[in-house]
């Protein structure tokens, strides 16, 4: 079974989690016991268009205390599907512009994007902004789906008008637009019969089983990325050896590996992966090791004369997740895969109080105390020691998202 | 249709995901503990910590030691599960009990009819962190559990009260996770390693692992009791029966196992995972159905997280 991991985003009140309800309840994957917490929630919280009895679907994703007394999302929540040969893990996104940061935490961990607006009021400012940060996040497919059609006639005409709204807002992106009511389940598995039958495309479901699936962990085809994790605990000499994970390419035993940090070569004396010994290993494996040298924990191996950049300072983008953060001239811990380093960002003129402005994608520069060694976010293996955060260093929280552009 | 570069199996994703997991917690802590409750989902926990650490012929060590917090309403079962699992591996458990903790006047038993420990192990647990000076707890609770677990990051950060904080939960990017602390402010952190996996995945994981499972997993005849409220528990010396319950024995197996007095059974024949897969995916409910603990209120296990529940 391939896997296919999808977030749903959009302003609030475009119907996301009513169409993962509905998504999910069309399959006849909502369990009675869940039936019934979804009616309870119902029946206590009835608001707009759901009044009158009629069971709310948003309440299957929308399970806190807060979001289900306040009628909205506040956290992403998962859930998972089996289809034929395919594990469907779906991400419902919250739409406020406060939650921005947990859009961004969701968007993070998906192969592709169900990005909802409303068919009668079109755009709005959160629809713009989780589209441009789903394409800063390099998400390869999206599908934007025009809700709530019944609002608007089902007019084939006004879906015409907000696919060409939203076409012009990705630029030269890919994007499939489709429409759609989730409330009353047209265009979620299909489209026959419906108010909507004029519509010849894809309908939710068969987009869903057509986008390609893609792995957590990067290309096996791009050049070797590894980083020391640990050693081994235990007793006898013999059986020590260096914890690694390959983030991208293909590690061969007796490979030389360079460090951007070490001269000289580290030999691949051994690779074990669980209790089998193997002659190669790939993105993801967990790997027990045998070095012809010890390595420290979070160190980078490449293959030599295809390791990454290494600089003080560092042009980058940086989406802040917080608000009233006062980024410029001040100190962070930048965390990647590999390592934790203190960094500070340079100060620059702008008009926003602190330089930088909330869910905003910016650009900077961070200077660090030595040199620093990483890949760039264009970096073929998947980028991903091209992504960084910034965490407070009073608190240690998560403050903003970064990727690394060059020095 | 386009066919993806490579057909991936999901669950060697997974494997990896959660060993990645474990091994960042055992790099980004000082002193992490797994808790283990002799249940499925934490014991594919231990097995993948033996992928993650021993690379077999004997070498390696998990670099944590092993939490059960026991409420005494164990599964008898259960129990002797875990003392062989540990006698196998050789690690080292640590337990501490929930009646000691109300013998402290630290927790008080609940009275009436089916009374439950559930809520009490929160505070064996916190006094359990806070006596060893734990900073990070391993547990192998899943997002597809559960309305609220749906909702958890892999790293969770815990106050110093050991409460979950659901409407500021830190973002959590890519796979860079982060387990930076408050220094001095006594703040912990939740590990979810099995976040992304579902009920059928752990089956099929340990499955493929070929390791034992509890018994109490596959059908076997019970004494079972019907409380007044419909649901069916095993009968135990831990519940008092009023008159209007119903008594017998039924064939049953358990789809979770927790406390004897909170895990409702299930009845079935199934005498194998791949039968129990097939029942699964046919019975009206689900997983956390069977649990009378999700049942006080609509939100009981966001409730007991922010009590400081696994």
């Amino acid at each position: 079974m391939d896997q296919l991991r999808i977030m749903v985003c959009g302003s609030v009140d475009d119907g996301k989690s009513t169409l993962v309800g509905r998504f999910f309840h069309e399959l006849g994957q909502i369990k009675s016991d869940q039936v019934q917490t979804i009616e309870k929630a119902s029946q206590k919280n009835a608001t707009g268009r759901e009044k009158s009895g009629v069971v709310n679907l948003a309440y299957f994703t929308d399970g806190l205390r807060s979001e289900v007394e306040n009628g909205i999302t506040i956290d992403v929540a998962y859930r998972y599907l089996d289809m034929a040969g395919r594990r469907l893990v779906v991400a419902d996104a919250p739409g406020h512009f406060e939650f921005t940061r947990n859009m961004v935490t969701a968007c993070s961990q998906v192969d592709a994007v169900v990005l909802l607006l409303e068919g009668h009021s079109g755009l709005k400012e959160q629809t713009r902004r989780h589209l441009k940060i789903a394409q800063w996040m390099k998400i390869p497919r999206i599908l934007a789906v025009v809700n709530k059609m019944d609002l608007c006639g089902f007019s084939q005409e006004i879906f015409l008008k907000r696919k060409q709204e939203i076409e012009s807002e990705a630029g030269m992106a890919e994007i499939t637009v489709i429409p759609a009511c989730a409330l009353e389940g047209h265009g979620i598995l299909s489209f026959a019969g419906s108010p909507l039958s004029w519509f010849r495309g894809p309908s939710l479901l068969d987009w869903l089983k057509q986008v390609p699936g893609s792995s957590v962990f990067g290309h096996e085809d791009a050049s070797l990325r590894l980083s020391i994790q640990g050693r081994v605990l235990g007793a006898g000499s013999d059986e020590a050896g260096t914890l690694a994970v390959i983030h991208s390419g293909r590690l061969q035993r007796e490979d030389c590996l360079q460090t951007p940090e070490v001269s000289g070569l580290v030999q691949v004396l051994e690779i074990q992966i669980g209790d089998q010994v193997t002659n190669h290993a790939l993105p993801g494996d967990p790997v027990f090791l045998k070095l012809d040298r010890e390595v420290a924990a979070g160190t980078l191996l490449t293959l030599p004369e295809k390791g990454p950049l290494s600089a003080r300072r560092w042009k980058v983008e940086i989406c802040p997740l917080l608000e009233n953060l006062d980024l410029s001239g001040k100190e962070f811990w930048l965390r990647t895969l590999l390592a934790e380093k203190k960094v500070r960002v340079l100060p620059r003129a702008t008009s926003t109080p602190g330089g930088f402005a909330q869910n905003e994608i910016q650009e900077a520069v961070l200077e660090f105390a030595e040199d620093f060694a990483t890949d760039t976010r264009d970096f073929s293996g998947q980028g991903d020691l091209g992504r960084f955060v910034l965490l407070s260093l009073e608190t240690g929280g998560t403050i903003a998202a970064g990727f690394f552009l060059g020095v | 249709m386009v066919v993806a570069m490579s057909m991936r199996d999901h669950l060697s994703d997974l494997e990896k995901e959660s060993i990645y997991v474990l091994r960042e917690t055992a790099r980004q802590f000082k002193k992490p503990v797994l808790l283990f409750s002799g249940g499925k989902d934490s014991l594919l926990l231990m097995h993948l910590s033996v992928k993650a650490f021993r690379p077999g012929k004997g070498g390696g060590r998990f670099p944590y030691p092993i939490l059960h917090i026991d409420t005494g309403h164990n599964f008898p079962e259960a129990l002797e599960f875990r003392d062989r699992l540990m006698a196998d591996l050789g690690e080292n458990l640590i337990v501490r009990k929930v009646e000691d903790s109300i013998r402290a006047g630290r927790a008080v038993d609940e009275t009436g009819p089916f009374p439950s420990r559930n809520r009490q192990q929160s505070v064996t647990l916190m006094d359990a962190m806070a006596e060893f000076g734990f900073d990070a707890a391993i547990g192998g609770a899943r997002r597809d559990e559960e309305k609220s677990r749906a909702k958890e990051r892999f790293f969770s950060l815990r106050n110093s009260a050991g409460a979950w904080d659901p409407k500021n939960q830190r973002p959590e990017l890519w796979r860079i996770l982060n387990g930076r602390m408050r220094s001095g402010a006594g703040e912990q952190m939740r590990v979810f390693p099995l976040n992304n996996w579902t009920e059928n995945d752990v089956w099929h994981g340990l499955s493929r692992m070929k390791v034992e499972v509890p018994s109490l997993y596959f059908a076997h005849t019970r004494r079972c009791v019907r409380r007044p409220d419909g649901n069916w528990l095993a009968m135990s010396p831990y519940v008092f029966p009023t008159p209007d319950c119903v008594i017998e024995e039924r064939m049953v197996r358990f789809r979770t196992v927790g406390d004897m007095t909170c895990t409702a059974p299930v009845f079935s024949s199934a005498k194998t995972i791949e039968e129990c897969l097939v029942e699964n995916a046919q019975l009206p409910t689900s997983e956390r159905g069977t649990r009378v603990d999700d049942q006080t209120s609509d939100a009981a296990m966001e409730d007991r997280k922010k009590e400081g529940y696994f």
